[in-house]
């Protein structure tokens, strides 16, 4: 019994820790450098036996949770049940969070050349997306907090890996500090829900509202608190202030991982929340959320305008990302089918996040700043990767051909129709703003002489090269098969 | 009588948390920090709720401003630096401590008597919480056991000093 309800379904999760464990033995047993290629291969290990599994349990268990008997369940095993949603969504979640995780572990293999401490590293990784993964997949809010802290302090801890670069350790406090208040207010959100309804499930929760529309201020405050706190963990506008800093300060890999897999578990969560439990009040909360969104937006892209240093232009840009991904949970108003948009651009965020990124930790291998005139000439110098680049920068921008026009395209049609209007128009022209500074870094790639050998991009790793150029493919595939 | 000794504490608690922020000797306002934890755990007790109060005694009181005053010692503090505070600075925080306050007020005073009040049936002792640990919240409390994990794994990176060789 307890194989089949419990251990089947939690597998993939399961495969991801152990790998994480067995590593730390690993590195008790073979110090330092010793056996690094049996500790990367572990490492990956996890992601993609998670991977295959989640491919094994997902379709079962959708097909499954309709017709069974929980009735004879010990009571840890029917919380359990109950905590963890293996839907759909949580299936597509998985695998982009496992995927993101690879693709991770390689660019921290290939560029983190100073840390010593690898193996705690892809350990910290692995833990971290355990912790995602019960987040995105979390029915209850009790498993929703302990999953948002096992996903949090892990991240934390690797943003100031480079203990003795001053940015990294103040990049590192900052994150700590802003998570941490972001924390205490989803505790509070969760004292003040359960004090009201006496139950931590939110589908029990749910089931209230559906009887009743709530008036009541403390209910209305819950759900300011949790808002504020999901805008902290994915960098909403008026709770964004830690990106760019964050972002710039941390190991650059570790910045592709902030943004592409941590943004997706939170949103993951904020679908949770709004797009699940608050669903039957989707009219009090669709409009002004849909003008926050319209305010992030305008914020990333307006601020990135100013920026100098390439990872702070995409660290705003991310922020205005978050916006359009917010739109999309809006739209979740409108029906479940919009949930598909959502998630493809998740995806496609996610892997040119990350491409990009490993790309700027190539850049900056030999020399630290990254001003736009480190890119002068790449496109030519480094074809294959200057075209990734390319691609990286027009689907970012949402140039029509690109996977990223179709993801900006479809999530702006699905919250066209669930009825925001007005926001609509204001994203589309904020997207605008956003060619401008695409279109700047594109020139300098490819219309800007290249600089002395010297100081050019070195070049790649063999893996960090195959795991850009997978970035890349994967955005000529979602361009070519624009539906999810 | 519970009545009063319940205000009694909660304005204790109050009137100590404003002392932790308030002194300036950082050893004031560990200590203050202390009897602040002290009036918590007073009103949990209130409450029936004895086990958390004990906890709250234990690691808050105990253990955690233990930590505190040994990092006050480690650090040696010197006098703290009069800094001028600008104008605008001032008023400005003042503006939004006071549109904070008056929305505070506002809130309270309309939603009182709204809030409903759970009945408690069980009262949260050693025996209830470790029960319901053990049963209910089985899987969060492994999941806890992971991330306290994960938390120790962390704590050796950053501790270890960047550039000492493997032994």
């Amino acid at each position: 019994m307890i194989i089949n309800e419990f251990l089947v379904p939690v597998s993939p999760v399961l495969s991801l820790m152990v790998s994480a464990v067995f590593l730390i033995v690993l590195e008790t047993v073979f110090k330092g450098e010793r056996g690094q290629v049996g500790k990367l291969l572990l490492a990956l290990a996890g992601p993609l036996v998670s991977i295959f599994l989640v491919s094994l349990v997902i379709p079962v268990s959708v097909v499954d949770s309709l017709a069974t008997d929980n009735s004879q369940l010990p009571s840890w095993l029917m919380e359990f049940k109950n905590s963890y949603q293996l839907d759909r969504l949580s299936g597509a979640l998985f695998l982009a969070i496992n995927f993101f995780v690879l693709l991770t572990i390689v660019f921290v293999e290939s560029f983190l050349k100073g840390v010593k401490e690898k193996t705690e590293v892809f350990s910290l990784l692995l833990f971290a997306a355990a912790g995602m993964m019960l987040l995105v997949s979390s029915g209850n809010l009790l498993m929703l907090f302990m999953a948002l802290e096992l996903m949090s302090l892990p991240t934390y801890i690797l943003v100031g890996l480079r203990k003795n670069d001053l940015r990294s350790s103040e990049a590192a406090l900052k994150y700590f500090l802003y998570g941490s208040f972001a924390t205490v207010l989803l505790v509070f959100a969760i004292a003040l829900l359960y004090g009201q309804f006496g139950t931590l499930q939110l589908s029990a929760i749910s089931g209230l509202f559906k009887s009743q529309i709530p008036t009541g201020v403390a209910t209305v405050a819950a759900f300011g608190l949790l808002l504020a706190a999901i805008g902290f963990k994915v960098g909403m506008a008026p709770y964004h202030l830690w990106v760019p800093d964050a972002y710039q300060g941390a190991p650059t890999p570790i910045t592709g991982f902030m943004g592409s897999a941590i943004k997706l578990a939170g949103f993951g969560l904020a679908i949770r929340v709004f797009g699940q439990t608050l669903l039957p009040l989707v009219q009090e909360w669709a409009t002004p959320l849909s003008y926050f969104a319209v305010v992030t937006i305008f914020v990333g892209n307006l601020a990135a305008l100013r920026q100098t240093d390439l990872k702070r232009l995409f660290a705003y840009s991310s922020i205005s990302h978050a916006g359009y991904l917010f739109l999309g949970v809006v739209s979740l108003g409108g029906g479940p089918q919009a949930l598909e948009p959502l998630q493809y651009y998740l995806w496609i965020y996610g892997l040119l996040f990350l491409g990009t990124f490993g790309l700027l930790a190539l850049v900056e291998m030999h020399k630290k700043n990254l001003d736009f005139d480190r890119l002068n000439g790449l496109g030519f110098q480094r074809p294959v990767l200057g075209f990734c680049f390319l691609l990286f920068l027009l689907s970012a921008a949402g140039i029509p051909p690109t996977a990223g026009f179709f993801s900006k395209y479809f999530i702006l049609i699905q919250a066209f129709q669930s009825g925001q209007r007005l926001s609509v128009v204001l994203a589309a022209l904020s997207s605008l703003i956003g060619v401008f500074y695409y279109l700047k870094v594109i020139s300098h790639l490819y219309m800007k002489p290249a600089g002395a050998a010297e100081t050019g991009v070195p070049r790649a790793p063999k893996a960090a090269f195959l795991g850009i150029l997978l970035c890349g493919l994967g955005m000529i595939y979602f361009s070519l098969v624009p539906a999810f | 009588m519970k009545e009063a000794v319940f205000t009694f504490f909660s304005l204790f608690t109050l009137l100590t948390a404003a002392g932790v922020i308030l002194s300036r000797n950082v050893i004031y306002s560990a200590f203050n920090l202390v009897l602040c934890f002290f009036g918590l755990a007073t009103l949990y007790l209130l409450w029936g709720a004895t086990f958390i109060s004990m906890i709250q005694i234990l690691i808050y009181a105990g253990a955690i401003v233990v930590l505190f005053v040994f990092v006050v010692m480690l650090l040696n503090f010197e006098k703290p630096t009069e800094q001028k505070t600008r104008l605008p600075i001032i008023i400005l925080a003042s503006a939004g401590v006071w549109t904070l306050a008056l929305i505070l007020l506002r809130v309270l005073s309309k939603s009182l008597g709204e809030i409903p009040v759970l009945e408690t049936t069980t009262r949260a002792s050693v025996r209830t919480v470790s029960k319901l640990l053990f049963s209910q919240y089985l899987w969060p409390f492994e999941v806890l056991t992971v991330f306290l994990l994960a938390l120790i794994v962390g704590i050796f990176v950053l501790a270890r000093p960047e550039g000492e060789e493997a032994k």
